[in-house]
């Protein structure tokens, strides 16, 4: 998924945990302009504004936010403002958690800006060896910069092995 | 019962600027984003979380509410409009920048060494 696909999607996401009747307001326009802005490159601009309407329209109305925390157990009645504005922060902490682990995404790789451990290649395709013949020993397959020792089968024939999403060239080790 | 000036004086950066941009028309959201890049020549930047957040201050405020749909352009999107309370709130807040205008004017006048 390209960058702008991660980002669009992160945004919608924010958009998902703004108010109700915020988002069913304004939900669709919010994305809409978000399309438009990745279009001219400020998508990112436009995600970090989302956050910060994210967090205004989550810590305003104070009272209706004690006021629901406390209808979950989650505040005793009667608090302060010392306590509820902890409450808050932490709130907005746990906002802008999540929406860092979206951004991280399933290999926690823009946000932190790194590769993948091991390069995505295309799919091998698998054959099937002339002759199959299990010989036992071990397998050292070069995984990106890694060499990994595989005790596995290692069957003649089969000068590479097929691994869910890159190729290893592997050589046999005696 | 309060008046436009009681609910927004002074107006926040982003309010007077989508109050400005309504003022020369009815706008659409992005429409609203690219009156105001448009005519601060793109030294205030509105992000879309930012105009909704103080467009449903200012809906709930009443000054400004939905506009009827575009017939000639076929638009599905929402258009805004300024009310004639947003209208009011506006000029109210142009006459109180004014006065800050005119007295800072005044100040730095006297804070000019002579002969300057």
């Amino acid at each position: 998924m390209k960058t702008t696909g991660i980002l669009r999607v992160a945004y919608r996401a924010i958009v998902r945990c703004h108010p109700a009747d915020f988002r069913e307001r304004f939900g669709e326009e919010m994305v809409w302009i978000f399309d438009e802005e990745s279009g001219r490159g400020r998508a990112g601009r436009a995600l970090a504004d989302g956050v910060v309407s994210l967090v205004r329209q989550r810590t305003r109305g104070e009272e209706d936010f004690v006021a629901v925390a406390a209808g979950f157990g989650l505040l005793p009645a009667g608090l302060r403002t010392g306590p509820r504005r902890m409450v808050q922060g932490g709130f907005t902490v746990a906002i802008l958690f999540a929406a860092a682990l979206v951004l991280m995404g399933p290999r926690g790789g823009w946000w932190f800006n790194c590769q993948p451990a091991v390069p995505e290649r295309p799919k091998p395709a698998l054959y099937a060896p002339t002759r199959i013949e299990p010989l036992g020993g071990t397998l050292e397959a070069r995984a990106g910069v890694q060499p990994v020792r595989h005790p596995t089968l290692y069957y003649r024939g089969m000068e590479r092995v097929g691994w869910p999403c890159y190729q290893a060239a592997a050589t046999r080790v005696r | 019962m309060k008046t436009p000036t009681d609910r927004t004086s002074p107006l926040s950066p982003a309010t007077l600027h989508i109050l400005l941009a309504l003022a020369g028309g009815d706008l659409h959201g992005y429409g609203i984003i690219q009156e105001v890049a448009r005519y601060s020549e793109g030294r205030y930047k509105l992000g879309p979380g930012t105009l909704y957040d103080n467009l449903k201050k200012m809906m709930d405020g009443g000054l400004v509410v939905d506009a009827p749909p575009s017939a000639e352009a076929g638009e599905e999107r929402r258009f805004y409009r300024l009310t004639a309370d947003g209208g009011s709130a506006l000029a109210e807040e142009v006459d109180r920048l004014e006065r800050v205008v005119e007295e800072a004017r005044l100040r730095l006048q006297a804070r000019r060494p002579e002969g300057v």
